[in-house]
């Protein structure tokens, strides 16, 4: 098999494409009067202005710049420019054989991603496509660097002579002679790059993805029928409800290939493959297929992304209002999340040990990402079960410290005391603000103090050492009623004791900051997990609401009047172990963990509620902002494909 | 101490320049009073002996000038004799003297290069307080000077900043010029001038590539005649019917037949870059005389060799493909007007 496809692999992508496009019509038809011109076709297979929001394209003759310009904005509604873009690049007819350099440079922010450079002539009477896509798997492609003028500049990671070409560096010489005839409709989807012609909408086409084995030494997977292929990333590439996607094209030195005599086998690029290959890595997450339908047409190189950016499909659909996007995808055993006005943040809790087996590296993370979507960050690795996380927030809005729990490695019990709760300033290094605790979970920030849960209720003034006991954790043998989730306003402190997950021994407690004796304010709960504050005006809760985790769970609000909590009132009930639980300032929203739903009903009212999402892989912690609904899929307990969601309000 | 001897009068100069006062520091004022904190020349090196002592015959005489011109504020002048005084002795004191004149001027680019003339060419007479004092001094007025970076894509043109020439491509070094709004031009004879008005915002650099574009003497010709006359310029058949297309400035002759009609034929005079047109009405060659049948007939054999001229003679050029992203189309080369993009945004 690889003897068949060694020809195949020697030539180069854009040689592949000439054979593939008649380029012999090229040679011998050249219709007389014609300037010559090699055009550039720049295309991407990410998602603008999450993946890339800059790209910069510059053409150089004998050592002296001929073109150099940056286009910003990309995939906003002022772009300066649309992908697939092209550039002619018109023959010197004074001096044909000089080589012209061709470079595409694509940044996210600051941070240049992906470099592509080819070397090439210009012919004199035929005009020629160049392809140089910004490929995902070419990202991490280009260095930053200086100009000579100290401006902001990338250099390439490959060897002089060499660029990226599909996530491994290739020779950089390409002979016009093997370039195809260029022609828009092949490059637009069949438009003419103004907003007509076709483009491959992925997230919809990979709605329902099918995760294949590859073949990591031949580097090929088995399909059957027709299908498509797309790489499942965290993060980068185009994000739906069902994770992020790169698609690769069909047919393409870029993308996959048919591997010849192998019917339904086809060739990845080598750089999914091998020890550091992308797969291995854990870059790429799963490689998946979809079947090519009516409306899913055969992703080529001449069907471009369909998005805000691109410049083929009479209407370039954005993710629709109602469904949720994956903002990140293969999280470990995510656990809580808070947002600012910038990115969401959220806690790994890593892989868990068990109670029998063998000690655990810790694994869990806090990790930050742009609300839009884009690269996630580690903000803090190594964490051992990191459970809540609450922020402080800058005046601008955004966080200025972040606080969390992480419970331990060890079974969260009692007398398994190596849980701490943390601190960190923005950009600055965690630290431990309190150690030996016993499986701490629940966090809440107020006033200057840090409340968390750890078998007890437990507060901490920031930057002082004298930790108060809002509730003592249980004496030895005595019941064990489980705080976890805390909530504070200006005057109380309330929290959820879980009880023993074992029948309707939970119940909610209260406590005057000022006076801290715990106040029983339900009870009778089963298995209360989530936690919300309505708060007033004066920053006082209002009224309190609260998840009941189970088979048949409800919804209950408690309302707070004159210091006192009112009786309970049933909001929703006979949910699917109903967790995570937010509010805004009309409407509360729940995620439903067993029936993998996310809902919503209008403050003070009751009912059945209607869900905002579906088909959602273990819901629990959910927060919303000023425009977006943010939740945590925990995922499969024994696997990372823990996501992060947005949706939306509606 | 001399006029602007060394230490003394360095660090007075960078002390007003660090302050962004610019207050002019008297180079008398430097002579008397070492500033507060100064190094006394004599701690690096034995006392020197001041200019006046030292320069003889025309030289000191310059010296002297250059003295009265400073103190009357003529720092233009006082550079011309400061350094017809310095040609003539070649004491590095005086380059000194030249550079606190540019400072005066506000010529913090010209300056700097005295300055570093000064470092070069006072070998072992520079201690290395001076030294240092120099190297400070350029430190300072870095601030107030940008690197301009001009490349050209032609060789022997004149770069010209603000109207002085500065320089001619291509330029071996960046050019140095001062904080503010200067006008970055280049010159070159057959080639249309390059003129930019650039705003220096100082310790910055600024690259300017040059494009210069040929001088292209040319006008537009439209000759309007009745579809199927032929028309011909310069004894070539350029096409039939309504014909416009970019010619040659200067004179050329212009032949307009038809079937059955007498031939027109005129001087035409082209100026750069103007349009002309020319109306053409051909007269029947009826009531002219059968004499001229002949003509007629020649005429039909003519139309169709220059029907096929017109094709070939085709005034438009190559087909050009464009693309979508601006400017749509690059050379490969700097033949032609290419224009490039400075810098990053």
């Amino acid at each position: 098999m690889r003897a068949l496809l060694s020809p195949l692999r020697r030539r180069s992508p854009w040689g592949a494409l000439a054979l593939g496009a008649s380029a012999l019509s090229v040679a011998s038809c050249a219709p007389p009067g014609i300037k010559g011109e090699v055009m550039m076709v720049v295309v991407t297979d990410m998602s603008l202005p999450k993946d890339i929001d800059k790209v910069r394209i510059e053409v150089v003759a004998q050592g002296a710049p001929l073109y150099k310009q940056d286009f910003i904005k990309l995939g906003g509604p002022d772009a300066e420019i649309k992908l697939p873009g092209t550039l002619a690049v018109l023959v010197d007819d004074q001096a044909p054989s000089t080589p012209v350099t061709l470079r595409v440079v694509a940044w996210q922010g600051a941070v240049p991603r992906v470099l592509q450079e080819i070397v090439t002539t210009v012919p004199l009477t035929e005009q020629v496509a160049l392809r140089m896509p910004v490929q995902w798997l070419c990202d991490g492609s280009a260095l930053p660097s200086l100009d000579e003028d100290g401006l902001p500049d990338a250099t390439s990671t490959c060897a002089a002579g060499e660029t990226c070409i599909a996530g491994t560096c290739t020779a950089n010489t390409v002979s016009s002679a093997t370039l195809p005839a260029f022609s828009a409709k092949n490059v637009f989807g069949g438009g003419t790059g103004d907003g007509d012609g076709s483009c491959f909408d992925t997230a919809p086409c990979f709605a329902s993805p099918t995760t294949v084995v590859v073949d990591t030494t031949a580097c090929t997977i088995s399909t059957n029928g027709a299908v498509n292929v797309a790489l499942a990333v965290a993060s980068d590439g185009i994000c739906g409800s069902n994770g992020c996607f790169v698609p690769l094209d069909a047919n393409s030195a870029f993308g996959w290939q048919p591997v010849s005599g192998q019917t339904g086998t086809l060739q990845l690029p080598q750089a999914l493959c091998g020890p550091t290959g992308k797969i291995a890595s854990g870059d790429v997450l799963a490689v998946v297929t979809s079947p090519v339908t009516t409306s899913c047409a055969l992703k080529g190189e001449s069907l471009p992304t369909c998005g805000p950016w691109s410049s083929a499909g009479a209407s370039t659909p954005a993710q629709p209002a109602t469904t949720p996007i994956a903002l990140v995808t293969g999280q470990n055993h995510p656990a809580s999340l808070a947002v600012d006005v910038t990115n969401v943040y959220w806690t790994n809790s890593g892989t868990a040990a068990s109670s029998t087996g063998p000690a655990v590296t810790p694994t869990g993370a806090l990790r930050g990402i742009p609300i839009p979507g884009g690269k996630a960050v580690d903000l803090a690795t190594a964490q051992a079960g990191a459970r809540d996380v609450t922020l402080a927030l800058g005046p601008g809005g955004n966080a200025s410290s972040f606080y969390w729990t992480t419970a331990g490695i060890n079974p969260p019990q009692a007398t398994n005391a190596d849980g701490q709760v943390w601190s960190m300033a923005a950009g600055g290094k965690a630290v431990a603000l309190a150690s030996n605790q016993a499986g701490p979970q629940g966090i809440a920030l107020h006033g200057g103090n840090v409340f968390w849960t750890a078998f007890g209720v437990y507060e901490l003034p920031l930057g002082g050492t004298l930790q108060t006991t809002l509730d003592p954790a249980p004496a030895a043998g005595a019941a064990e009623y489980y705080p976890t989730r805390i909530a504070v306003d200006d005057t109380f402190a309330f929290w959820t004791n879980e009880g023993t997950l074992a029948g309707m021994n939970g119940s909610l407690s209260m406590a005057l900051l000022a006076d801290p004796t715990p106040i029983a304010i339900a009870t009778g709960a089963s298995n209360p997990r989530g936690i919300a504050l309505d708060l007033g005006t004066t920053g006082n809760a209002v009224a309190l609401y609260y998840t009941n985790f189970e088979a048949q769970g409800s919804v209950v609000m408690i309302p707070i009047v004159g210091g006192a909590a009112g009786a309970a009132v049933t909001v929703a009930k006979g949910l699917g172990y109903p967790d995570g639980i937010t509010l805004d300032a009309s409407t509360v929203y729940w995620t439903n963990r067993g029936d993998g739903t996310v809902n919503s009903l209008p403050k003070g009212s009751s009912g059945t509620p209607a869900p905002l999402a579906s088909g959602q892989n273990n819901p629990g912690a959910i927060v919303v902002d000023g425009t977006n609904i943010y939740w945590i899929n925990e995922g499969d307990p024994n696997l990372a494909d823990g996501a992060l969601m947005r949706l939306v309000k509606p | 101490m001399t006029l602007a001897r060394r230490a003394g009068a360095g660090r007075l100069l960078a002390a007003s320049l660090c302050a962004c006062a610019l207050a002019v520091p008297s180079v008398a004022a430097a002579q008397a009073a070492k500033p507060a904190g100064a190094k006394p020349a004599a701690a690096a090196a034995p006392a020197q002996p001041s200019l006046s002592a030292t320069l003889t015959g025309m030289a000191r005489a310059e010296y002297e000038a250059a003295k009265l011109l400073y103190q009357d504020g003529d720092f233009a002048n006082s550079i011309v004799k400061y350094q017809h005084a310095y040609d003539l002795s070649k004491d590095p004191r005086l380059l000194w003297n030249v550079a606190v004149c540019e400072k005066n001027l506000r010529h913090y680019s010209q300056m700097l290069k005295v300055v570093e003339r000064y470092q070069k060419e006072g070998g072992a007479f520079l201690t290395e307080q001076d030294r240092q004092d120099a190297a400070e001094l350029e430190k300072t007025v870095q601030s107030l000077v940008s690197t301009v970076r001009v490349v050209v894509s032609e060789p022997g043109a004149d770069v010209l900043v603000d109207d002085a020439k500065v320089g001619i491509s291509p330029l071996e070094a960046p050019l140095l010029v001062d904080v503010g709004t200067h006008t970055i031009a280049v010159k070159k004879p057959g080639f249309k001038d390059f003129v930019r008005s650039e705003r220096l915002v100082g310790a910055s650099a600024v690259a300017i590539a040059v494009m210069l574009e040929r001088e292209i003497h040319q006008g537009q010709l439209v000759v309007e005649v009745a579809p199927k006359e032929m028309v011909f310029l310069d004894g070539k058949a350029v096409g039939q019917g309504h014909w416009e297309g970019m010619v040659p400035s200067g004179g050329h002759t212009l032949r307009v037949t038809g079937p059955g009609m007498l031939a027109y034929q005129s001087e035409v005079v082209i100026q750069d870059n103007a349009s002309r047109r020319v109306p053409v009405t051909l007269q029947s060659e009826r009531g002219i005389g059968t004499t001229l049948l002949w003509a007629g007939a020649g005429t039909a054999v003519l139309l169709g060799a220059v029907i096929g001229g017109a094709f070939l003679f085709k005034p438009a050029g190559p087909s050009v493909t464009d693309g979508t992203i601006g400017p749509k189309t690059v050379q490969s080369s700097f033949h032609f007007g290419v224009t490039i993009i400075k810098g990053a945004m």
